[in-house]
């Protein structure tokens, strides 16, 4: 069986005179977690929408689990679970009969336990006969999750999942993809304004900018994880003895960003034996904290 | 339905005699107090589509008629009642000698009934009689509020009654109107061309059959 | 097992949205009233009818009973039931799509054909189900508050009267065309609901359309005699034909050609708009 779970040659898609994808390419393979970075208006829904055949791209080729979309698009879209956009339900129906009615028509109609089973698993449980109309949005969001999960999907695509999630639903949302990743394997592919949520969750990832896929790849590699950066605060006469501790390491670079701060490029391994010498030469450390290179590296990225 | 009278008076060329005539058609009326009978009425009107239709009719003299039938049935306003009426008030007309006819082969004697008021409804009636058997085979009859109605009368096993067996009532439809918005076709999908021949006269046909008279 | 499912689906949405119950209810209501006024002064409208008839004829019999009731509230409610079948047709794919239901439903495993076939099959059951309580309400309860008898039908080349025992095989044909025609409606409801992504829109222009050619159809005007006879709306009171003397059956089946040629084709331009159409909302 390939792993090839998600390919997408040069897609384009134009909505009269708006170009909203000109030159997309992805790869997605099993067991990634996926992430497509964009600003906004940068081809990531309407991409995420032409590999579900939401819209019909105007030229490219879309392959998912190794087969033509255009060809096989049920037998495909049996295999997937998605979340476009916003989590839109039937108001005036209760979650239970949202989930059975979408369930009905994935291709593995769910029984009622199962569908219970599946609500109390976002979180909703004895909420089962209360009407959509009434939820919140985070509510909403769960049954969205819900409905995407029901049918045991191979691929989870999910389009901002986080938006409009309070910090406690974005905590829950991170942990479920991962607990999705790692104890059901399943391939997801998700997008996101959070840069640090893709850095923290995904393996892979793609930046669109303009309609095309600027680059891809994986995390990792990408933005060099060997080395690391982090910001030590000290106190400020302190703060020379500092930096004169820490250029002693090959290749760290240390600049100074504040008169109490620093922020050292060094490796990750490193870190703890840094943190030891300057405790022990008197400097004392009020905090260390890692600072995330994606955000850097997306600015540079597009300002280039 | 009464037509009757069985005295056979050889001529009539007077008034006198046709008051006479009409005085014994009057007792021969009297004759029928009761009469229950199953009729079938065939209408055949222009602009009117009906099937025949089975009535029973109860008729109490001098000229109250109870008419039941299964459905819709359709009879002239004229000619049941108004004849009977005639009959029962034969001191508010005048009966004039008009002539004769020969009607289904035998020679009929024709009078004129006029109203001795002015104010009634009944502007004329005219009978045909039969003198040999004393039956009535045709009368016309106009009244202020529903036009003129042409009878005819057949008589077969109730002769002696002076009962028909058949009445043709021959009427006027050149005053029916369809109501327009009423009765709009939305579906019709050609314009209808009034010929300009349409037929103006219509008939109901009324068989009788068992009779059960003063019973 | 898709289709069948995605119709179940299309029925219980039916089934639970407020809005499907305003048909029946107004139904109701209309033929309450219908009702009441024919039992208040139903002979002096048919008086009005018959007038000119009654200054020579006189009618025997029970002229005002359910069947004559039930042919009324048909004749007078058929104008309005369209905007009642709109109301819930036309909102079937442009709602979803308002909603955004349409976006996940189209995520799902089931062909496009086969969701819109199976939203045409749902609201054909519903069309189905208005005619049958149109139906219930006008010949059952005029049937029960009026009692029987024969049926005395006023059309434009004169008084057509029709026996009791002829009568409901009339009604039940009658019934057929008209759910035909309300059919019509239907389809075209969801076809123009394929080209809006707002409830409103397909509704209100189902509406100007029969309007419009309701219009075209009564204008008297030689014009239009080519066309009249292609628009569905001169076909939707083909119902009447029926409780013609003879029936004309020529004309009856004409009439459902044009009918059925309507519903194929707005079908089929619906499946055709429904396939291209990108799903952005």
């Amino acid at each position: 069986m390939s792993d090839s779970i998600i390919s997408i040659q040069h897609l384009a898609k134009n909505f009269g005179s708006f170009q909203a994808v000109r030159d997309v390419n992805i790869q997605v393979n099993r067991g990634d977690v996926y992430g497509f970075l964009g600003p906004n208006g940068a081809g990531k829904s309407t991409t995420m929408r032409c590999m579900l055949s939401l819209i019909k791209p105007d030229a490219g080729d879309i392959s998912l689990f190794g087969l033509p979309l255009a060809s096989n698009r049920t037998q495909i879209l049996r295999r997937v679970g998605s979340l476009i956009e916003k989590p839109d339900f039937y108001k005036f129906l209760s979650a239970y009969r949202n989930l059975d009615l979408f369930s009905r028509i994935s291709g593995a109609p769910s029984t009622k336990k199962e569908i219970y089973q599946m609500l109390e698993f976002v979180g909703l449980e004895g909420r089962e006969k209360d009407q959509v109309g009434g939820f919140s949005h985070g509510m909403r969001q769960r049954l969205g999750i819900a409905q995407t999960l029901l049918h045991n999907p191979d691929l989870i695509v999910l389009d901002e999942p986080t938006t409009g999630l309070d910090p406690q639903g974005i905590i829950d949302m991170r942990n479920l993809i991962l607990r999705l990743k790692n104890e059901q394997q399943k391939t997801i592919v998700f997008s996101s304004h959070n840069l640090s949520e893709v850095e923290i969750i995904c393996n892979r990832m793609v930046i669109i900018h303009q309609g095309k896929s600027v680059v891809e790849g994986n995390v990792k590699e990408l933005l060099n994880e060997e080395d690391q950066i982090i910001r030590i605060q000290t106190q400020e006469d302190a703060i020379t003895k500092g930096m004169a501790i820490v250029e002693k390491y090959p290749n760290a670079h240390v600049k100074k960003i504040g008169s109490d701060t620093i922020e050292v490029t060094l490796q990750k391994e490193l870190i703890p034996e840094v943190n030891r010498q300057l405790i022990e030469a008197g400097v004392p450390i009020f905090s260390i904290e890692s600072k995330r290179k994606l955000e850097d590296y997306f600015i540079n990225l597009l300002a280039s | 339905m009464k037509y009757w009278l069985l005295l056979c008076f050889p001529f009539f060329a007077s008034a006198q005699q046709a008051d006479e005539l009409f005085a014994r058609l009057t007792q021969k009326f009297k004759q029928v107090h009761h009469y229950e009978v199953v009729a079938q009425i065939k209408p055949n009107i222009p602009l009117i589509k009906i099937l025949p239709v089975k009535a029973n009719v109860q008729f109490t003299y001098p000229n109250t008629y109870k008419i039941k039938s299964a459905g819709i049935s359709i009879l002239p306003k004229n000619g049941f009642s108004e004849l009977p009426l005639l009959f029962s008030q034969p001191n508010q007309f005048t009966a004039i000698a008009s002539g004769n006819e020969v009607i289904q082969g035998v020679r009929a004697e024709i009078i004129t009934l006029l109203p001795r008021a002015n104010e009634g409804d009944l502007v004329l009636a005219k009978i045909w009689v039969d003198t040999q058997s004393m039956l009535i085979l045709k009368s016309l009859i106009t009244s202020r509020s529903n036009g003129t109605i042409l009878s005819e009368f057949e008589y077969t096993s109730e002769k002696a009654w002076g009962l028909p067996a058949r009445m043709k009532f021959t009427i006027d439809v050149k005053k029916f109107k369809i109501p327009k918005g009423v009765a709009t076709d939305i579906n019709r999908t050609s314009r209808q061309v009034d010929d300009g021949n349409s037929t103006k006269k219509g008939s109901i046909e009324v068989i009788f059959g068992k009779y059960r008279v003063n019973s | 097992m898709i289709f069948f499912h995605s119709t179940r689906n299309e029925l219980i949405k039916i089934a639970l949205k407020p809005r499907s119950y305003l048909g029946l209810a107004a139904i109701t209501g209309l033929v309450g009233i219908i009702l009441f006024a024919l039992m208040a002064d139903g002979m002096s409208m048919i008086s009005f009818v018959t007038a000119s008839f009654e200054q020579t004829l006189r009618f025997e019999g029970k002229v005002l009973n359910g069947n004559l009731v039930a042919f009324i509230i048909l004749q007078m409610l058929i104008v309005h039931i369209p905007l009642l079948v709109a109301l819930v047709t036309g909102d079937l794919i442009s709602g979803e799509a308002a909603m955004g239901t349409l976006r996940m439903l189209m995520t799902k495993p089931i062909t496009r054909t086969q969701l819109l076939m199976s939203k045409f099959l749902a609201g054909g059951i519903y069309t189905f189900l208005i005619v049958l309580w149109l139906g219930f309400m006008a010949v059952g309860i005029g049937r029960f508050l009026f009692g029987p008898g024969d049926l005395m039908v006023l059309n434009s080349d004169g008084l057509v009267i029709l026996q009791e025992g002829d009568i409901i095989w009339r009604y039940m044909g009658a019934f057929c065309v008209a759910f035909l025609a309300l059919l019509t409606i239907s389809s075209l409801s969801i076809c123009l609901s394929c080209f809006s992504d707002n409830s409103i829109g397909p509704i209100v222009s189902t509406m100007a359309i029969i309007l419009l050619f309701t219009i075209i159809g009564t204008l008297d005007v030689p014009v239009f005699d080519t066309i009249r006879p292609l628009l569905f709306t001169t076909h939707m009171a083909a119902w009447r034909s029926f409780f013609e003397d003879p029936i004309p059956w020529q004309q009856i089946k004409e009439s459902i050609g044009i009918l059925v040629a309507h519903n194929v084709l707005f079908i089929g331009v619906s499946v055709l708009t429904f396939h291209r159409k990108d799903i952005t909302v």
